[in-house]
Formats: structure tokens, C-alpha cells, sequence
């Protein structure tokens, strides 16, 4: 396999696959690595081996990626698939690991495409089998055309429990409850951003549509639920759910939750590039142009990674990063400012209406207010009560609590517990989240074996320390 | 403002350690951090508590430490995540083991009795993950194993908690030295006055003491460290083999940290380690090639705290020969996190003209005046005087 390439995307959801593509279809050499076995990413995951009854269920939208896969695949570009990268050097080298064994490349230029997650939010029981994330249900859905065992309970706030519940409705799964935790005020710190967004009434009158449906096919819709917890021994057996004061308890088999997504950063955490803090989504995210690009020359971020917006908005950005590497390895076409300024264009049109859903879906207040006994790393298993007392004690920086406690030293390395663990020491110092920096994030970046890392094929050291152009 | 008896720089272990019996005998310390106490080797380091095969001249200090981590509970009310679990060094052939007896009978012979021998079953028995061509080893009862972390919030509230005063986020940038003692200039706190400096800076003494009108040999130095992901118990004590560059050790909760100074790219612009994975790789090799499970090992991450290095390797300690009032306590390079209590205790007793409880001869700064009178007469910059090669 080639080790040195002009381009080498991480990540092949849309915002990679967009990106790949058009840097490959522009003449330039493409690597892209991806985690998963096939392109598409979260949104568009296994769109091109989809079985047809979950086609019907996922419907337009997840058949949007069929075009950008067939794209990638025919545009020259090599896709390797089941490749983790493990490191981003600044002067664009990346180490993956495929089948057990891992390697070293090296890129003119680096664009992470490595998307959004769901923000992970512990509470009550969030650790019992049974409990899952409202999103992992379409990913196993998209994947084996595996459905969650009913009753099922969604809990939590975002248009995605709403899409996920239609889904299951569709699939005949029995949703006994929808407990929607978004506050009631939220509307009005939306409606400043309503204007704008009624240029997009074909969005508005979707979500309204999925709204008025989930209301419809769920057993029961309560609103204004404040918070909520998962209850039972070996499993969840019961969900509960609190309002005023007053708790309601359901059987459930599955609860599924949702509390908003938030950008991937490992990668640029571990490049320690600056981030910034998102007021109203409440998230860090890397600090980058309207291209793409970081401090660093070769480091590029496209998609959900440097702001959630989207898969449409995922898949315009990655080409518009593309235009831009195009032109600073000077690949660009004569037609390519005016591509870009049309991409801007739609880019723009497309955002319309994501100040209001942001702003509509903002996280609740109470989102770190959980009990002494919750564990918030699962990881090393440390509870909110010894992250409370280490910053009673004086401890007032992330990386310090870490350090002590080990929240977010895991294998994970914080992935599931650094967004609670800044929103409870914020809550707790009376600090705004944006002064507690995010946690360092060391490589590997994705666990690899001690045997793996002895045999590994690295690139010698210090040769192009530089990032070329 | 009021003038304090000593200015620590560095919010190391040792500028922590030293202040805090300096405090408790009635001084007014005060400890300044550019970051905030522990950030760098002192905080971050595999947590090793070792006497075993120490250098002989460090023996007096690592035996009095020793008596003072397995007391750590009353000396700063933590126990600061001690426990004891043995340090143990295999040896791969009977030339190896021969040098390991040698190495006890030394030992023996000034009067310390920690180092025993160890046969092939006991070794096996110990560390059953040893591979099998090991004949025996070397081992040390007492040694064990600190929380990085928890040790430097503990002297940190001890040190509060005795009078001490720490600034974190405060950076010196500038010392005058005068007759009455010196000026330092502060980035957050401006101007304080001591009756005498510490410089405790660790990765920085040696920039520190260029900032003094001093020249320290200490150059900045990262040790890496890999981490596993949690194993069931494969072996109480931390374990080396003889000749080879590497310490195994199973931290209490299941996870094996592994290192062996493999080093790390620092960049002292921004103050922190890089991770040089081909380091990482010959680390991952020589533990591939030594102990027997290492297949199923993941590595969850690797880190690297940030330290200074002297070129004999040994710390230097004791007064500058050309500031008056200003002591140094530095270069422990990579090993002084297991010293520090003992090295505030001595470093406290001779900023107040007591005697202390072991002599600090060998590692004065003297021992380099050849180096440092080249380096002043010669326009090199100071980041490279651990660089001049041969020195003896």
C-alpha cells in the first residue's frame, strides 16, 4: 500500500465520502480510513447492502447516501474500511490499525470527517443492560435489521427521538412512552431564530408532521418531564419518570434516550488545537474557518466534527473543504470559485433553520444535577459524589479531577464522561463551562494491542516533520 | 509586601515537599507555579516507590523516604495511594543473576538489608508472567506503588494546611538578587520578596537559573508511559529483567503501566510532551519479548510527564556557588518522585541551617562547574548544556 497520499480522510460519512470524492474526482491521490465496513457513516450506515423492508422504514432521506457511496466508490479514491486511525501527527501523519495490524501514512493534507455522537448523559440506572442511546437503535436497525425488545420507553429531548419512534412504529415495536424532558421555555428562546427559519417551511412542516405522528403511535406522551431513571436488578425492567414533583413508573424492556449531539474531538483534542464552547448546544468543538481549516496547514476538520448541522449540511461541507485543498495544492479547476460560492450558498439556505432548532433543543439545566451514587465514568467507575468532593476540595480544572479521581482515563479515554464531568464541575463551581477546557486526549486515540504496537509499520522519525503543500 | 522567608519556584513534589516542613517549623513559604501544582513529572509518572537497585549514593534517601511513604497517612493526612507490592528484577542467565548477587552483597555491605535474592520458583510463583528462561531475580519487600495525582493534592493541603501559600497560574519573570534578599517578579502577582529562592522548576531549572544569572546543566526531558486497559491480576510487584530497558507493574485497579525511559518529544514553547511512537514501539518490543500474556494486552493510552535531566543523571541539591540565598532542588531526571518526601525534609532543614538528616555530598551543583564555566564563557545557549557529551 502507498504511504504517502495528497489527501487522507478520516471518517466515510457524508462529509467524508463528499470530501473524498471530490478530491479524488479533482486528480488528487485519496486515502480514506474508516472505522466501519462499508461507506456511509452514521446516517447513511450499510446504505449500499440495505434490505428493502428497512429501506421503507428509513425512506428518502438514508437513500441520499446511496448516491454519495456510489459517488466515492466510482470516484478513484481508496476506501479502506474497518481501518481505525489511532493518530493524527500536526504534520498530517496518521496511524491505523486494519485487521490486528496497524501502519503508518502520510497525507499533504488530513480531514477529519469523524462526525457527531450522542451526548451521553448519566442518570439513574443508565448502566443497566437494556438502556441504550435513541440513535444506537437506527445503527443496529441499519446494520442487522436488529430491532429493540418492546415495551419500549424514549426518554430524553431532539428530533432524533422523534424520527427513531416513527422508525419504530413503522418496524411494529410498541413505544409505551415518550417522555419529552425539553422545558417548556425553550420555545421562547427559539422564537427570535423562527424568522429565518420559516424560509425552510418544508423543514418546520416536517417535524411537525413527525411530531403530531409520534403523538399519535405512542402509548402515552408526557411533556415537561423534568428527568428520569432506569429501574431494575440484571435489566431494566421499569422506567421512571419525573414531573412536578411527581413520579410516574412504566414497564419497560428497553428505554431509549436522547439528550442532543455533540462533535467528535478526540482527533483534535489529541492535536491540541483550540476548541470552542458552544452556549446553546452546550458542546466544545474545534476552532476552524468557514473551509475547514484548523491552526495547523495539513489538519482539516469536515461535517458534524466541527459543528453539528446535519447530514446535509455534513455533505456540503466536506466538498467545500475539498474546493479548498483543491486550490492550496493547486488542483483546483477554473470552475471551482464558483462551485464553492454556490456550495456556500445552499450551505447557508440549509442552516436556516438550525439556530431554532437548537435553541428549541438546548440542554435542559438540570442535565448534570444527578445523584451523589451515579456513576458518571463507567470506564474506572467514579460517581458524581467523588467528582463533587474533589471539587469542593479545591480541585477547579478538568484535567486535575481526572488526574485524581481517573474519570475519563478508561479506554474510552473520557469519551462517554468528559461532557458530564465539565457540566457538573460547572454546576458545582459556579464556573461557566467555557472556562473548564476540555480533557486532554492521548494516543492511541482507539485501543490497540501491545503485540500490534511492537509490529507496527511506522514511518521514520522526524523525516518531514514540516507539513508540505 | 511583606517579605516571606523562602519563594519556592516550581509546584513540584520537591518545592511542595520542602515548603511543607519549612511551614510546619514556623517559615513563611510561598510556592509559585507558572500551571498548577503537579502538572508536569511530579503529577504525572508511573507512581514508582522503589528502593531496588537505586544508586548507592541516592540509598540514604530513598530508605528514609521509604519510612516516610508507609507513614504518609500522619505526615500529610492522605496515604496518597501508597501500597506496598515489591519491586522485583528478573534475570534472563546465570551472568545476569550474577550481577544481581553482586548487587546485593553492595548493598548488604552498607548496611541495608532490602535487597533479597530470589530463586526460579519464587520468581515464577511472584511473577508467573515472567517468560520461563528466567532464573531468578532480585526483589524489595518494602517498595510500592503512589497515586502521582493524589500525592501532589496531598502535599498541596498539607502545605495549606501548615500556613504555606501556593499561587497557581503564576509565572516568575523576573529575579532581582539583592543584599536583603530578592525581588521576584510575578506575572499574576507582582513583585514578592523573599529572604531566599528555590528553584524547584523541574523541566525549567535550568532556564530558571539562566533567568538568576546561574547555569544549570538540566535540560528538559519527557519519560513516556503506556497503559493497558484492565487485566485480571497477572502480578503484585513492579518488575524489570536485568539489562533491559523496562518496568511492568499491575496498578491496583487491574490496569499495567509500562515504561522503561523510553522518551517523548518535548516542546518547552507550549510546555508539554509529544508521544514518540517509535519510543513507544521499542517499549512494546522489549515487553513483547520478556513477559508472556502480551497478546491480549490492549493499550488505552500513553502519556508523558515533563522533567529535567541532568548529564551524570544524578539530581543536584543544594546552594548556588554564584547567587547567594538561592538553593537549587532539580534534575532528578525520571526518578524523583520516590525521593521527594525525603529530599523536602533535607532540602528544609538547610534553608534553615540545620543539619540534615543525610548529607547532600554528591549532589551539589560544584560537580559541573567544568561544564557550567564552558557553557559561560562559550555563547551556547542554555538549552544545550546537557547536551556536552563525556562529561566526568
Amino acid at each position: 500500500m502507498k504511504t504517502k497520499w495528497e489527501v487522507i480522510v478520516v471518517g466515510a460519512g457524508p462529509a467524508g465520502m463528499a470530501c473524498a470524492a471530490s478530491c479524488a474526482e479533482q486528480g488528487m491521490g485519496v486515502l480514506v480510513l474508516d472505522e466501519q465496513p462499508s461507506p456511509g457513516g452514521q446516517i447513511y450506515r450499510n446504505i449500499e447492502r440495505q434490505r428493502d423492508k428497512v429501506l421503507a422504514v428509513l425512506g428518502q432521506e438514508y437513500l441520499r447516501g446511496a448516491g454519495l457511496a456510489t459517488r466515492l466508490r466510482i470516484s478513484g479514491a481508496e476506501y479502506k474500511p474497518l481501518s481505525k486511525a489511532w493518530k493524527v501527527e500536526s504534520n498530517g501523519r496518521v496511524c491505523f490499525s486494519e485487521n490486528g495490524s496497524s501502519r503508518e501514512v502520510q497525507g499533504k493534507r488530513v480531514v477529519l470527517a469523524i462526525g457527531a455522537m450522542e451526548r451521553p448523559v448519566p442518570f439513574s440506572g443508565w448502566t443497566l443492560p437494556g438502556v441504550a442511546e435513541a440513535g444506537g437503535v437506527d445503527a443496529f436497525l441499519k446494520s442487522d435489521g436488529l430491532v429493540p425488545q418492546g415495551p419500549v420507553a424514549i426518554a430524553g429531548s431532539g428530533p432524533i427521538m422523534l424520527l427513531v419512534a416513527g422508525h419504530l412504529n413503522k418496524l411494529g415495536v410498541e413505544v409505551n412512552s415518550f417522555f419529552d424532558t425539553t422545558p417548556s421555555l425553550s420555545v421562547l428562546s427559539a422564537l427570535p431564530h423562527l424568522l429565518p427559519a420559516l424560509r425552510r417551511v418544508d423543514y418546520l412542516a416536517k417535524g411537525v408532521a413527525m411530531l403530531m405522528e409520534t403523538r399519535k403511535s405512542v402509548g402515552q406522551y408526557k411533556r415537561g418531564v423534568s428527568h428520569y431513571e432506569a429501574v431494575g436488578a440484571e435489566h431494566v425492567t421499569a422506567v421512571v419518570a419525573h414531573k412536578h414533583g411527581k413520579a410516574t413508573t412504566v414497564p419497560a424492556s428497553t428505554l431509549l434516550v436522547h439528550e442532543g449531539i455533540i462533535p467528535r474531538t478526540e482527533f483534535t483534542r489529541q492535536l491540541r488545537l483550540a476548541h470552542k464552547w458552544d452556549g446553546v448546544q452546550r458542546y466544545w468543538y474545534p476552532d476552524i474557518d468557514e473551509d475547514g481549516r484548523t491552526s495547523l496547514p495539513a489538519i482539516f476538520v469536515a461535517g458534524d466534527s466541527g459543528f453539528v448541522h446535519g447530514g446535509v449540511a455534513a455533505e456540503l461541507k466536506g466538498e467545500i473543504t475539498a474546493l479548498a485543498i483543491a486550490a492550496e495544492l493547486g488542483k483546483g479547476g477554473a470552475f471551482n470559485e464558483k462551485r464553492q460560492k454556490s456550495l456556500r450558498k445552499q450551505l447557508a439556505h440549509e442552516l436556516l433553520t438550525r439556530s431554532f432548532v437548537d435553541a428549541m433543543y438546548s440542554p435542559r439545566p438540570n442535565l448534570s444535577a444527578v445523584d451523589d451514587h451515579v456513576t458518571v465514568c463507567r470506564c474506572e467507575e467514579v460517581t458524581a459524589k467523588t467528582i463533587r468532593a474533589l471539587v469542593s476540595s479545591g480541585q477547579t480544572a478538568p484535567e486535575q479531577v481526572k488526574a485524581v479521581s481517573r474519570c475519563g482515563m478508561g479506554p474510552c479515554q473520557g469519551r462517554m464522561c468528559s461532557s458530564s464531568l465539565i457540566e457538573i464541575m460547572a454546576s458545582e463551581t459556579g464556573k461557566n463551562a467555557q472556562d473548564l477546557p476540555p480533557l486532554n486526549v492521548r494516543p492511541p486515540v482507539r485501543n490497540i494491542g501491545l503485540g500490534e504496537l511492537a509490529n507496527a509499520t511506522l514511518l521514520p522519525h522526524n523525516a518531514a516533520q514540516k507539513s508540505s503543500s | 509586601m511583606k517579605k516571606v522567608d523562602c519563594i519556592f519556584i516550581g509546584g513540584g513534589l520537591m518545592g511542595l515537599a520542602s515548603a511543607l516542613f519549612m511551614a510546619r517549623d514556623g517559615k513563611k513559604v510561598l510556592v509559585l507555579d507558572k500551571d498548577c501544582t503537579g502538572k508536569h513529572a511530579s503529577g504525572v509518572n508511573a507512581g514508582g516507590v522503589r528502593s531496588l537497585k537505586r544508586d548507592i549514593a541516592e540509598l540514604p534517601y530513598i530508605h528514609g523516604a521509604l519510612a516516610m511513604w508507609h507513614n504518609m497517612e500522619k505526615i500529610v493526612g492522605s496515604d496518597c495511594g501508597f501500597y506496598q507490592t515489591g519491586y522485583l528484577i528478573a534475570a534472563e542467565d546465570d551472568q545476569a543473576m550474577r550481577e544481581l548477587e553482586q548487587r546485593a552483597a553492595q548493598t548488604r555491605e552498607l548496611g541495608y538489608d532490602n535487597e533479597m535474592l530470589i530463586g526460579r520458583d519464587r520468581l515464577r510463583e511472584l511473577a508467573p508472567i515472567v517468560r520461563e528462561h528466567c532464573v531468578g531475580g532480585i526483589m524489595s519487600v518494602k517498595d510500592g506503588h503512589a497515586s502521582p495525582a493524589e500525592t501532589c493534592r496531598a502535599f498541596h493541603a498539607a502545605l495549606v494546611g501548615a500556613g504555606g501559600v501556593v499561587h497557581n497560574h503564576c509565572e516568575v519573570v523576573g529575579i532581582d538578587p539583592g543584599e536583603n534578599g530578592f525581588c521576584v517578579h510575578t506575572t499574576s502577582q507582582g513583585k514578592l520578596y523573599a529572604e531566599q529562592v528555590v528553584n524547584c522548576a523541574g523541566a525549567w531549572a535550568g532556564k530558571l537559573a539562566h533567568m538568576i544569572g546561574d547555569t544549570l546543566p538540566v535540560e528538559p526531558v519527557g519519560a513516556s508511559v503506556l497503559v493497558t486497559a484492565r487485566m485480571p491480576r497477572l502480578l503484585h510487584p513492579f518488575v524489570a529483567v536485568q539489562g533491559r530497558k523496562l518496568w511492568f507493574n499491575q496498578a491496583r485497579n487491574g490496569t499495567l503501566l509500562i515504561c522503561g525511559g523510553y522518551l517523548a518529544d518535548v516542546d518547552m514553547e507550549k510546555g508539554l510532551t509529544r508521544m514518540n511512537f517509535h519510543e513507544l514501539q521499542a517499549c512494546a518490543k522489549v515487553a513483547y519479548d520478556l513477559f508472556a500474556v502480551t497478546d491480549d494486552i490492549t493499550i488505552v493510552r500513553s502519556w508523558a510527564g515533563l522533567d529535567g535531566e541532568t548529564p551524570d543523571h544524578f539530581p543536584i541539591i543544594g546552594y548556588s556557588n554564584k547567587v547567594p540565598g538561592l538553593f537549587h532542588v532539580c534534575g532528578f531526571s525520571k526518578h524523583g518522585f520516590a525521593l521527594s518526601p525525603m529530599v523536602g525534609q533535607v532540602v528544609s532543614a538547610l534553608l534553615q541551617g540545620k543539619k540534615p538528616e543525610v548529607g547532600i555530598a554528591g549532589f551539589e551543583v560544584e560537580r559541573f562547574d567544568r561544564v557550567s564555566d564552558l557553557v559561560a564563557s562559550n555563547p551556547i545557549p542554555h538549552e544545550n548544556c546537557g547536551n556536552l557529551s563525556n562529561y566526568k
